[in-house]
């Protein structure tokens, strides 16, 4: 069904053009964001506008199902239910980051300036927000205020976690890239299209962000 | 300064630092599953011994004969590292509890069990309920998606189950009514059942 159907998914790249997706570049777009967020460290940008337009759509295929011969019917709802899932374990696991690291991932987004890509969807921020408050109300009420006054407030350096940006990833090079700097103590490389390589991820977070290369 | 004059299981006075380790201990020997009662009386202690410390400190710093007096820096220090000590232990013992509550929430739903609830002290309960809605706002921010179910990818639509329990009616989407009783076998939608065999009433069959 997706084969024949074209959304418009407004996209902005770098040159401030708009591009139209068709559906199967959505799905593929949704896949990859799935898989990249799995396997990456912390948060990666936010892919809000391509799951509301995923839902919305399972959501009118479903509608459609009346105009459909049952058998056609059985097979829709299974890839919509994949579709569902994916989308679902994708959001988990942004949101599984988000309580193990909210203050960080709200620091995060304080320092973005107005034109990078958030992070966070604003449903994301108010979720983080709301948990880091409610955590550290608890310990206040619980514990700290139980404490001695020095001991009745944390700094930001003894109470915030950070995920391990330097873990290693593997990757693929979906395009070329010069003079990437891969280890400071290295001169830069330059990666070609199609090379399947394992580094840290900080030196390459940017690549990523900029889908250049995908996570294996 | 003598601060714990209660001598613990050791039979011997505890040392500073000792009762907090021993709340991580507690929380670190509980089943995944289990949540014990917050030991609102061993964190009474630890408190009590840190105002104790605290105080100590307060009067050695106060009782300085002038500036320059550094006799009591090494007790001070010590001290001050028992307090940090005890903080720590006390939040990580307290979050590694709210880590498990959280977990609950995705295994068993936005009503939890009873024998859970009632290890939930008052606090808990009201950061758990303010989770849920926090969570419950954020799905309807997805237009109502269950992000809690769909847990495993769907490899059919409908699968075979056992029920091991007995269940009674359930009442599918479609507004059939299936009895489940016990050991009785089904072939149900895989949307109806996955909530069912989380809480154990029912068991997929083979693949």
């Amino acid at each position: 069904w997706y084969q024949g159907m074209d959304i418009s998914l407004d996209e902005q790249d770098n040159d401030d053009e708009y591009e139209q997706l068709t559906a199967a570049q959505v799905l593929e777009r949704l896949e990859e964001s799935w898989v990249n967020e799995c396997l990456s460290p912390f948060l990666l940008e936010t892919q809000q506008e391509v799951i509301d337009c995923l839902l919305e759509q399972c959501q009118s295929v479903e509608d459609n199902f009346s105009q459909a011969s049952p058998f056609a019917v059985g097979i829709h709802q299974l890839e919509l239910q994949r579709i569902r899932y994916t989308v679902t374990d994708y959001v988990r696991s942004r949101l599984k980051k988000i309580e193990k690291h909210a203050e960080f991932a709200l620091e995060e987004e304080k320092e973005k300036t107005e034109d990078s890509v958030p992070h966070l969807s604003p449903a994301e921020f108010v979720y983080a927000r709301e948990f880091h408050r409610n955590t550290l109300h608890h310990m206040n009420e619980t514990a700290m205020k139980h404490m001695p006054p020095p001991f009745q407030s944390l700094e930001k350096k003894h109470s915030m976690t950070h995920p391990n940006l330097n873990t290693f990833i593997f990757f693929k090079v979906k395009e070329d890239c010069n003079d990437v700097l891969i280890d400071p103590q290295d001169p830069p490389v330059d990666l070609s299209k199609d090379e399947i390589l394992v580094s840290k991820y900080l030196p390459v977070s940017s690549l990523l962000e900029q889908n250049k290369i995908k996570l294996l | 300064a003598v601060v714990s004059t209660q001598s613990g299981h050791y039979g011997r006075e505890l040392m500073f630092g000792e009762k907090a380790v021993a709340l991580v201990k507690e929380l670190h020997r509980t089943p995944p599953e289990q949540l014990q009662h917050l030991n609102e009386d061993l964190l009474r202690q630890v408190f009590a011994e840190m105002g104790a410390l605290f105080e100590a400190n307060k009067s050695d710093i106060e009782n300085r004969a002038d500036m320059n007096d550094n006799k009591m820096i090494p007790s001070i220090h010590m001290r001050h590292s028992a307090l940090e000590h005890n903080q720590r232990c006390v939040l990580a013992y307290l979050k590694q509890r709210l880590n498990k509550i959280c977990k609950f929430r995705w295994d068993h739903g936005a009503v939890l069990p009873e024998e859970i609830q009632l290890s939930l002290q008052e606090h808990e309960k009201q950061w758990f309920n303010k989770y849920n809605k926090s969570l419950a706002t954020y799905m309807q921010s997805l237009g109502g998606l269950d992000i809690t179910q769909n847990t495993v990818p769907p490899k059919s639509l409908k699968i075979q189950v056992r029920c091991l329990q007995e269940y009674g009616e359930l009442e599918t989407d479609s507004g059939d009514i299936v009895m489940l009783t016990l050991n009785s076998e089904h072939y149900l939608p895989l949307t109806e059942c996955e909530h069912l065999i989380k809480q154990g009433v029912l068991q997929h069959m083979g693949s």
